[in-house]
C-alpha cells in the first residue's frame, strides 16, 4: 500500500466533501431555515412602502393596492420591519438560485405542452379569406392530424390537388408555390420564436416564481408554472391570442343596405335556407314552432321596433303573419333593435346568424364588411341577447404598437365603477391613431380583441397622443389585469393548441415529499442494518459510504440546479440499494482472496483491484440505460434518470475511494485481520 | 475454490428455458386477451382528475352525477392509499380515456358537474391531466425507441469489452426480462386493471440497466476464469463463475429489493407504478442473469463448436 497515494486520496476526498457541504448550504437555508417566512413578510412590506409613497404623492391607487394596504398597512408587525430590507430579498433570491429546485410534482403547478395552430396561422396570413381556402385548410388538417412536420408539404399537395394557385392567397404577385411554402414555413418558425417571447413577457407579469418556457423540438413549447394556484386563469393567459384590432363600424345607411341585400340573397336562396334552418334547429334542440313564437314575441316587444320598422315601412307589411315576415326578411327577422339603436340577437339565434354569415353569397354581399359579436351578453327583460356589429374588415390599426397598458378602476360615471384598461401606443402607432380618429369624427371605432368586440365608442375628436381606454364594465379585477398583461406583452401570431395539460395540486406535492422522505429514510436504515449485520466492520464502512453517496448526489443536483422530482427521489432510493453493490463486489472479492491464504493486506489490495474492473463495466451499462432514459423522458422521468446516473457515479467513487481509505486506515492499526 | 458452494445451474438450464418460455407465453396470452397492452391516458389520450373531498361522499351518487352530465365512457375509482392525506375523507379518480372526444370539453363538463353538485369549496383537485391523442402516440413511439437504443448501445459496449456472443446473450437476457415483466404487468392489468404508464417505461429501462449489471458481473468472472482454469470445459467454467458470483448476485438483489419494496410501501400512490414494475423486474433480472444470460453463451458456444466440427469433417 502506498502511504503517499492515500494522503492524496484523503485530500481529494476532503476537498470534494467540503464542496458538497458548500453546495448544500443554500438548499438547507432555503428549505429548512426560518428565513423563507421572513422574506415573504419583507416583500409585502416593500409593496406597502410603495403604496404609502403613492398615497403621499396623491397618486391614484388600484383596487389591489387598496386592499393590500387595508390588510397590512396598519399591521404593527409590518410597520416595525426595518427599512431597506431589499438587500435581504436579493440575498435570498440569490440563495434560491443556488438551491435544489423542486419539480412540479413536488411543489404543485401546471405543465403545458403547446403547439401553434397552423390552421389559424395560415388563415391570418392569407390575403383573401374565403370558403375555398377554408376547405383546403380543413382537408390539410384532416390529412396531417396533428403532425406539424408534414403540414406545409401537405398544404402544397392540397393546393395543387385542387388546382388552386397558392398565389391567390399568399405571397407577392407572381410568387411560385415553392417560394410561398418556404416563406410560410419560415413564418411558422419565426412564429414559435415570437410566441416564446410573448409567453415569457406574459408569464413574467403574471408573477410566478421560476417559470420555465422552453421550445421542444421544432413545433412545441413546454410551459411549466410551478406553484400556480389559479390554473384556469394561467391557461387562459397563456393560450390567449390577444390580437387587438381597431376597426371602423359601418355607418347606419350601409348597415340597412347590407341587411336588405342579405335578405334578398336569402330569399332567392330559400330552398337552401330551409334545409339549413332545419339543421340549425336540430343542433340547438328547439322545434320550429317554438322558434317562430319567440320571434313573434320579439317583434311585438315595444323596444324592438326600430330596425324592422325601417325595413317594413309599408303598413301592409305590418299585418303580415310571422312566417311571411320570415320569408320576406329571413335575415332581419332574426334581429331585434335595441333602444340605443343596437342590433341584438336572441342568444338561441346566434348560431343561425353565424351560419348565414358563412355562406359565400352573403360574404359576397358583405364585401369589405364583416360581422363581429360583442364580448358580453346583453340582458333585456330577463332574456339573453348578443349584440351584433358590422365593421370594416380592414383594421385601421392593431395592437402591436401598444407600449403600455394598465388595469384601473374607471373614474367615469358611465362605467359605474367598473374596470378599465388605459393603453398607450408607440409614436408611429399614435400618429396613425390620430389620423384615424381625425378623419372619422362622428363615426364609431370598434375595439376588437381576439375577434370579439369589446367596445365601439363614438369618435368625438382627433386623439393626438396615442392614448385610449378600453372599458370593461362589470368585469373583475383579475380579468382587467390579465387583459392589461396580454395587451402589453403582445399578441400571438396564431392561437396555441394545448396538447397536454397537467395540473398538480400543492397538497399532492406535499404528500409526495412526505412519502419520498419516509421511503428514503426507511430504505437507508434497512440497507445499513443489513450491511452491518452481514459484513460487520466493513459493513459500517459501506454504510458510511452510502450516506456520503447520498450527500454527494444531492449536492451535485443542487450544484447544477437540477430539479428534484418524486421519481428523482425514487431514483436516489434505488441507487441506495444498487450502490451497495460496489461494496459487495469488493468485499466478496476480498473474502475470496483471503481464502487463497494471502495476507490481509495483499488480499485487500487484490480485492479492490479485481473488483474495480467489474464495478466499472457493470456500472457503465446501467449508465448507458440512464442516458437513453434521460433522452426519452419528460420532466419527472428525466429527474429519475438524472439521479440514477449521478448516484451511480458517486457510488463508484465512494466505494472505490472512500471505503478503501477507511479499510486502509483500519488495517494500518490491525494489520492481521479484517471482518468482511 | 473448494469451499464455493456448487450448484449445477447450467445443468438446470433446460428447466429454466421451459420456465422462461412459458412465462413469456402466458404474458403474451394475457396481452392478446386484452387486445394489446393496457395503456393509461398518458399513452391513450384523455382526461384524468384526482380529487380530494373534505367530507365523505357517496361514490354511487358521484357516479350518477357524472353520468347525468353526458360524460361518455368514464371510469370512477375510489382512491385508497395507506399514505393518503388525512385532510380528505374521500379521494376519487375520474378518468375518461378517449382519442376522438374533445378532451377540453370533457374537462369542462366534469369540472362543472362537480362544482354544481358539491360546490367549489367541498373538494380540491389534487391532480388533473388532459392529454391529446397525438402526445400519446408519440410517447409510445419514443418509448419503443428508447428501449431499442439502450439495447443497441449496450450491445455495442459489450461487443467491445467482451465478445459478440456475450453481447447477444446479454440482449436476449434483457429482452427476456422486459418481456416477462410486461407479461406480469399484463396479468396484473387483467386482474386489477393495472395500466402501463410513463413510469412503467422508466422502470423497464432501469431494469434493463440493473439486470445487465448483474449479467456483466458474471461475464467478467467467466472471462477471468477462462484464463485461470484453462483446459476446463466451458460449461463448467460458466457454472463455477455463476457459483462464485452467486453471493454477490443475491446480496445485491436483496438490498435492491429491500429498497424497492420500501419504495412500494412508503413511496405513495404517485410512484406505485414505478415501484411495482421495479419489484417485478429486479426479481426477473436476478433470475435471468443466472439462468438465461450465461446459458445462452454456452448454447452459442456449442453451436459454434458443432459448426467448426462440421467444417472439419
Amino acid at each position: 500500500m502506498n502511504e503517499h497515494n492515500n494522503i492524496v486520496r484523503w485530500v481529494i476526498f476532503a476537498l470534494l466533501f467540503s464542496w458538497a457541504i458548500y453546495s448544500l448550504i443554500p438548499t438547507y437555508k432555503v428549505y429548512f431555515s426560518s428565513e423563507k417566512n421572513m422574506i415573504e413578510k419583507i416583500k409585502t412590506k416593500v409593496e406597502i412602502d410603495k403604496i404609502i409613497m403613492k398615497k403621499k404623492q396623491g397618486e391614484k391607487l388600484t383596487v389591489l393596492e387598496n386592499s393590500l394596504f387595508d390588510e397590512f398597512g396598519n399591521d404593527p408587525e409590518y410597520l416595525s420591519l426595518a427599512e431597506g430590507e431589499l438587500e435581504k430579498i436579493a440575498a435570498f433570491e440569490k440563495l434560491n438560485q443556488k438551491s435544489l429546485a423542486l419539480g412540479l410534482d413536488l411543489q404543485g403547478g401546471m405543465h403545458l405542452v403547446l403547439e401553434i395552430d397552423y390552421d389559424q396561422l395560415l388563415k391570418n396570413k392569407a390575403k383573401v379569406k374565403d370558403k375555398q381556402l377554408e376547405d383546403v385548410l380543413a382537408s390539410v388538417k384532416a390529412e396531417t392530424g396533428n403532425d406539424k412536420s408534414i403540414y406545409f408539404n401537405q398544404v402544397k399537395i392540397a393546393f395543387s390537388d385542387k388546382n388552386i394557385s397558392m398565389n391567390t392567397y399568399f405571397g407577392k404577385e407572381g410568387d411560385s408555390d415553392e417560394k410561398i411554402i418556404a416563406s410560410l414555413d419560415s413564418a411558422a418558425k419565426k412564429g414559435i420564436v415570437t410566441t416564446l417571447e410573448v409567453l415569457r413577457n406574459r408569464i413574467d407579469q403574471f408573477g410566478i416564481a421560476e417559470p420555465s418556457i422552453q421550445k421542444r423540438g421544432k413545433h412545441r413549447i413546454i410551459v411549466e408554472l410551478p406553484g400556480v394556484k389559479d390554473e384556469e386563469r394561467a391557461a387562459n393567459l397563456v393560450n390567449r391570442a390577444a390580437f387587438l384590432e381597431f376597426k371602423l363600424v359601418a355607418e347606419n345607411e350601409t348597415i340597412q343596405k347590407k341587411f336588405d341585400e342579405i335578405d334578398l340573397v336569402l330569399q332567392s336562396d330559400t330552398s337552401t335556407l330551409d334545409i339549413e334552418e332545419e339543421k340549425v334547429e336540430e343542433t340547438i334542440d328547439a322545434d320550429k314552432k317554438e322558434v317562430v313564437e319567440v320571434d313573434s314575441k320579439a317583434t311585438d316587444a315595444e323596444d324592438a321596433t326600430k330596425l324592422l320598422s325601417g325595413a317594413t315601412s309599408d303598413s301592409t307589411e305590418m299585418s303580415l303573419t310571422e312566417s311571411d315576415l320570415i320569408k320576406k326578411h329571413p335575415f332581419k327577422a332574426l334581429l331585434i333593435g335595441g333602444r340605443g339603436g343596437e342590433i341584438l340577437v336572441k342568444s338561441e339565434n346566434k348560431i343561425k346568424i353565424d351560419d348565414i354569415v358563412k355562406r359565400d353569397k352573403v360574404r359576397a354581399v358583405l364585401g369589405k364588411y364583416e360581422f363581429v359579436w360583442k364580448n358580453k351578453l346583453v340582458i333585456l327583460n330577463e332574456e339573453k341577447y348578443y349584440e351584433l356589429f358590422l365593421v370594416l374588415k380592414k383594421a385601421e390599426l392593431d395592437g402591436t404598437s401598444i407600449v403600455e397598458a394598465n388595469a384601473t378602476v374607471s373614474s367615469g360615471s358611465s362605467a359605474m365603477g367598473g374596470w378599465e384598461v388605459p393603453f398607450e401606443l408607440d409614436k408611429p402607432g399614435g400618429r396613425k391613431f390620430a389620423d384615424v380618429t381625425g378623419n372619422n369624427i362622428g363615426r364609431r371605432l370598434a375595439i376588437i380583441l381576439d375577434g370579439k368586440l369589446f367596445m365601439a365608442p363614438n369618435i368625438n375628436s382627433r386623439i393626438p397622443n396615442g392614448r385610449g381606454v378600453i372599458t370593461l364594465g362589470g368585469s373583475s379585477a383579475t380579468e382587467a389585469r390579465d387583459m392589461a398583461i396580454v395587451l402589453k406583452a403582445g399578441a400571438l401570431e396564431a392561437p396555441l393548441e394545448i396538447m397536454e395539460k397537467r395540473v398538480i395540486g400543492p397538497s399532492l406535492g406535499t404528500d409526495s415529499i412526505k412519502s419520498g422522505v419516509t421511503a428514503s429514510i426507511v430504505g437507508v436504515l434497512l440497507v445499513i442494518v443489513f450491511m452491518v449485520i452481514w459484513y460487520k466492520l466493513s459493513g459500517i464502512f459501506a454504510a458510511i459510504a452510502l450516506v456520503l453517496n447520498l450527500i454527494f448526489t444531492i449536492a451535485t443536483l443542487s450544484y447544477f440546479r437540477a430539479t428534484l422530482t418524486l421519481p428523482g427521489i425514487a431514483g436516489m432510493i434505488l441507487t441506495i440499494g444498487m450502490s451497495v453493490d460496489a461494496n459487495v463486489l469488493i468485499f466478496e472479492r476480498i473474502k475470496e482472496e483471503l481464502k487463497e491464504k494471502r495476507t490481509v493486506l495483499s488480499a485487500v489490495n487484490a480485492g479492490y483491484e479485481q473488483a474495480f474492473k467489474v464495478i466499472f463495466d457493470a456500472n457503465i451499462t446501467t449508465f448507458i440505460a440512464g442516458i437513453t432514459l434521460y433522452q426519452f423522458g419528460t420532466g419527472p422521468i428525466k429527474g429519475f434518470a438524472l439521479t440514477l446516473m449521478i448516484g451511480i457515479m458517486w457510488s463508484m467513487f465512494t466505494a472505490v475511494v472512500l471505503t478503501r481509505l477507511l479499510t486502509d486506515l483500519y488495517i494500518n492499526k490491525n494489520s492481521t485481520k479484517i471482518s468482511v | 475454490m473448494s469451499n464455493v458452494r456448487k450448484i449445477d445451474f447450467i445443468g438446470k438450464r433446460k428447466i429454466a428455458a421451459i420456465l422462461s418460455i412459458s412465462m413469456i407465453l402466458i404474458g403474451v396470452l394475457f396481452i392478446v386477451m386484452q387486445k394489446g397492452l393496457n395503456y393509461n391516458i398518458e399513452f391513450n389520450g384523455g382526461y384524468l382528475m384526482h380529487a380530494g373531498f373534505s367530507k365523505s361522499i357517496d361514490i354511487a351518487e358521484l357516479r350518477k352525477t357524472i353520468h347525468d352530465n353526458d360524460i361518455k365512457g368514464f371510469q370512477l375509482q375510489e382512491f385508497s392509499d395507506n399514505t393518503a392525506n388525512a385532510d380528505y375523507e374521500t379521494e376519487v379518480i375520474i378518468k375518461v380515456e378517449t382519442t376522438d372526444q374533445n378532451v377540453k370539453e370533457i374537462e369542462a363538463k366534469i369540472t362543472k358537474a362537480l362544482e354544481d353538485k358539491y360546490g367549489r369549496e367541498a373538494y380540491e383537485i389534487r391532480q388533473a391531466s388532459s392529454i391529446g391523442p397525438k402526445i400519446g402516440e408519440e410517447l409510445k413511439d419514443s418509448a419503443v425507441k428508447a428501449i431499442f437504443w439502450s439495447l443497441l448501445f449496450i450491445l455495442i459496449y459489450i461487443k467491445i469489452k467482451f465478445q459478440f456472443r456475450y453481447g447477444i446473450a446479454a440482449i436476449i437476457a434483457l429482452t427476456h426480462d422486459v418481456a416477462i415483466t410486461i407479461g406480469i404487468l399484463s396479468i396484473l392489468g387483467y386482474l386489477f386493471d393495472y395500466e402501463i404508464s410513463l413510469s412503467v417505461i422508466a422502470a423497464l429501462l432501469t431494469i434493463v440497466g440493473y439486470s445487465l449489471n448483474d449479467t456483466i458481473v458474471v461475464f467478467v468472472r467467466i472471462r477471468e476464469n477462462i484464463k485461470k482454469l484453462e483446459g476446463m470445459d466451458f460449461d463448467k467454467i460458466v457454472n463455477v463463475s455463476i457459483n462464485e458470483t452467486l453471493t454477490r448476485t443475491l446480496l445485491t438483489s436483496l438490498t435492491t429489493l429491500l429498497v424497492v419494496f420500501v419504495l412500494f410501501l412508503f413511496g405513495g400512490e404517485v410512484i406505485r407504478d414505478l415501484s411495482t414494475t421495479l419489484l417485478i423486474g429486479v426479481v426477473v433480472g436476478t433470475y435471468s442473469s443466472i439462468f438465461v444470460a450465461s446459458p445462452v453463451v454456452i448454447m452459442w458456444n456449442n453451436m459454434a463448436k458443432k459448426k467448426r466440427k462440421l467444417k472439419k469433417a
